[in-house]
């Protein structure tokens, strides 16, 4: 790994790659330095600087960076801390799905038989399937069992309960739902690749277990397509949450939320005058995909050289 | 949208279609490829009504009661919600209740339930060309440019052209559709002018609620014209530009650097070196030899993109308040919280993606120089 990176031919992009992931968790990290909570025992991603019942947002000062929105929320604030809430969002979803995906390719690469096919059977028929309309199925279940309608089957309630105690949108649920098909494809594919290798052979002859077989002999060897599809991923569903967000079906993360409260703002000013309100907000949304998806095409050549 | 990329570069494999049809003949392959749908509806629909399947028959039985009017005693209430259960089967076992909603869809009832007094299926029959329409205007723009362009910037590799084309399809990846559409809200209609967000204007929306206004098509860019009422179509085609445009801009990026990379190496190969020998022109050669050749995985790149595309046109036709079929997906989560329009949303989105990639599918096969249609052998 680390020979690989001193012989990578593109330093410059690999470093500017880190720079772009590094600084964002950075600004993670130091939240509570760059924009200081009003009540730091009950931190709030959002922080009003004014006059709540004022509607028109005020254009950045020293004080306020990078101004402020209509009802006078900081918009620098909520810039600095939404960037928790994303990289939780994104690695909390990654995570778990690149979880269950490895999980249930890696048991259908093994089980060729009946069990191998329905996993991938089930998986294609998820592919094929929008994933706004399952964030919609998940975000209406949601619903019902707030309203104490309780349509949802006894064993999702633990689920929901969880949810609801934690405050974790319904939308992290959905996406969950909808992202776990690359990885078991992958991993599928790979499990049966490597299980013609003669090293594999090799290490069943001498009696190796399955689990053992997977751990320290398949796992090591499909680690990097994995690590760059999760890589990509994470921009990707923070972008996706914020159109989401705009449009009024999640609210998982805040960057979105910051372009609904100054909507009227900007879509109905002149060629975007109340620049302050758009930019910041879109740009972050904006960069932080490019960051996590220039992290993968860099991830991609750097772990398969060829 | 990442993941999008990352997924197309996974999925693009037109050697298995091939493989498959050489194994067999074309009729045999589309009647496998139709078969596959249907196990996977099975499967979906199954996934889906599950989760309602096994949720408590009495709530389910209040869900379609609705809160007990004031007037009805406790017994009465519970009566007709035993009543309900019993009528709906609510209390069968899952593979028995499944068993009534397959019998219940041939006979044309979805069991979705109910919303402002309209059945589910014709609120989603109602939206189906406004979506469609958008939907079907942006393919059209964006497939033929892409492979034009990806086609031009593969021919001509490290030439401005080709730079120019890959500048702006990373552009396009970077930009989400629905900030695409914000600053085309702000540029083309508050500040020029030029197009207006929405169907429909109001002039015009009154003339095509006339009586002796015939929807052919539904589709209003094409009715117009047909009832000889042309400004009505003339501005419906003005209200769809920014949004086709927007939709199809991001999924234009991906199919050119697609059909880029194919060309490329279409291009290295001895036919086209033997082409050029003959003396044959370099339009002749780039249309007639290589893209011919070439286009195979964009083809196949346009019908996987179209579920994230789906996804799009939602978020955009809600920015551009378009009442298509996004509308449901409000229906169903404002409360009253309707499952069976969500139910019936997915559904339908279901079925229409594996319609979508059905039609690619024959178009695959129409294309590709490998197969002649008439006895499924390859040349």
């Amino acid at each position: 790994m680390i020979r690989s990176i001193i012989r990578y031919p593109d330093k410059g992009k690999l470093l500017l790659a880190l720079f772009l992931i590094i600084m964002f968790f950075a600004i993670a990290l130091a939240a509570p330095l760059l924009s200081e909570q009003e009540d730091p025992t009950q931190p709030s991603y959002f922080k009003i600087v004014g006059k709540p019942y004022d509607v028109n947002p005020y254009p950045p000062t020293p004080e306020v960076p990078l101004g402020t929105t209509p009802r006078q929320y900081d918009i620098f604030h909520t810039l600095v801390w939404g960037t928790r809430s994303a990289l939780s969002f994104g690695l909390t979803i990654t995570f778990i799905s690149a979880f269950f995906g490895i999980l249930l390719g890696a048991l259908s690469g093994f089980t060729q038989g009946k069990i191998g096919d329905l996993i991938i059977r089930i998986s294609d028929t998820f592919i094929s399937f929008p994933t706004i309309a399952g964030v919609v199925l998940i975000n209406s279940f949601y619903a019902s069992q707030t309203a104490n309608l309780g349509a949802t089957p006894d064993i999702m309630h633990p689920i929901i309960n969880f949810m609801i105690e934690r405050n974790i949108h319904p939308v992290t649920l959905a996406l969950i739902a909808f992202s776990w098909m690359p990885y078991v494809k992958l991993t599928h594919t790979s499990v049966i690749q490597q299980m013609e290798q003669e090293y594999i052979q090799a290490a069943k002859s001498i009696g190796a277990s399955k689990l053992r077989i997977i751990i320290t002999h398949i796992l090591p060897n499909i680690y990097s397509p994995i690590l760059v599809i999760a890589a990509k991923s994470i921009g990707g569903l923070v972008i996706l949450d914020a159109g989401l967000t705009y449009i009024g079906i999640s609210g998982a993360t805040e960057w979105g939320s910051l372009l609904v409260i100054s909507r009227d703002w900007i879509v109905g000013s002149l060629a975007i005058t109340y620049w302050w309100v758009f930019f910041p907000p879109v740009i972050t949304i904006i960069l932080f995909g490019l960051a996590w998806n220039f992290f993968g095409d860099q991830l991609t050549s750097l772990l398969n050289p060829r | 949208m990442e993941t999008r990329i990352s997924k197309l570069q996974k999925n693009i494999n037109n050697s298995e279609i091939e493989a498959d049809i050489k194994k067999t003949s074309i009729p045999l392959f589309l009647i496998k490829r139709i078969l596959s749908g249907i196990l996977s509806l099975v499967i979906i629909t199954f996934l889906i009504n599950s989760i309602t399947f096994l949720s408590p028959p009495r709530e389910r039985a209040l869900l379609i009661f609705g809160s007990p009017p004031m007037y009805l005693s406790e017994t009465e209430v519970e009566t007709s919600l035993t009543q309900i259960i019993e009528d709906y089967g609510f209390d069968k076992p899952l593979f028995e209740q499944y068993k009534i909603w397959v019998v219940g869809v041939f006979s044309g009832n979805l069991g979705l339930g109910n919303i402002f007094g309209e059945e589910v299926i014709v609120i989603i029959k109602s939206r189906i060309p406004i979506t469609l329409e958008l939907l079907i205007y942006s393919i059209l723009f964006y497939i033929p440019i892409g492979i034009l362009f990806g086609a031009i910037s593969g021919w001509r590799e490290n030439k401005p052209i080709d730079i120019i084309s890959r500048f702006t399809s990373y552009v396009s990846f970077s930009i989400p559709p629905f900030i695409l559409s914000i600053i085309f809200i702000s540029i083309f209609y508050v500040t020029l002018g030029w197009f207006m967000p929405g169907r429909i204007g109001i002039s015009e929306g009154m003339l095509i609620r006339e009586e002796t206004f015939v929807h052919y098509t539904r589709f209003l860019s094409i009715d117009g014209f047909l009832n000889n009422k042309p400004e009505v179509s003339i501005d419906a085609i003005r209200r769809l530009v920014m949004p086709a445009v927007a939709l199809s801009f991001s999924f234009l990026g991906t199919l050119l650097l697609v059909t880029r990379k194919s060309m490329i190496a279409e291009i290295k190969k001895d036919y086209i070196t033997s082409a050029y020998a003959r003396g044959l022109t370099n339009t002749k050669v780039l249309f007639n030899h290589a893209l011919k050749n070439a286009i195979l995985p964009s083809i196949t790149a346009s019908s996987l993109m179209i579920t994230s595309m789906l996804t799009e046109l939602y978020i955009i036709e809600r920015v551009f308040n378009r009442h298509g079929l996004s509308e449901l997906m409000f229906m169903s989560m404002i409360p009253p919280v309707n499952i069976g329009v969500a139910l019936g949303f997915a559904l339908y989105n279901f079925l229409f993606v594996y319609l979508v990639m059905f039609i690619f599918d024959i178009l695959t096969i129409l294309i590709s120089p490998n197969f002649s249609l008439i006895n499924g052998e390859s040349k």
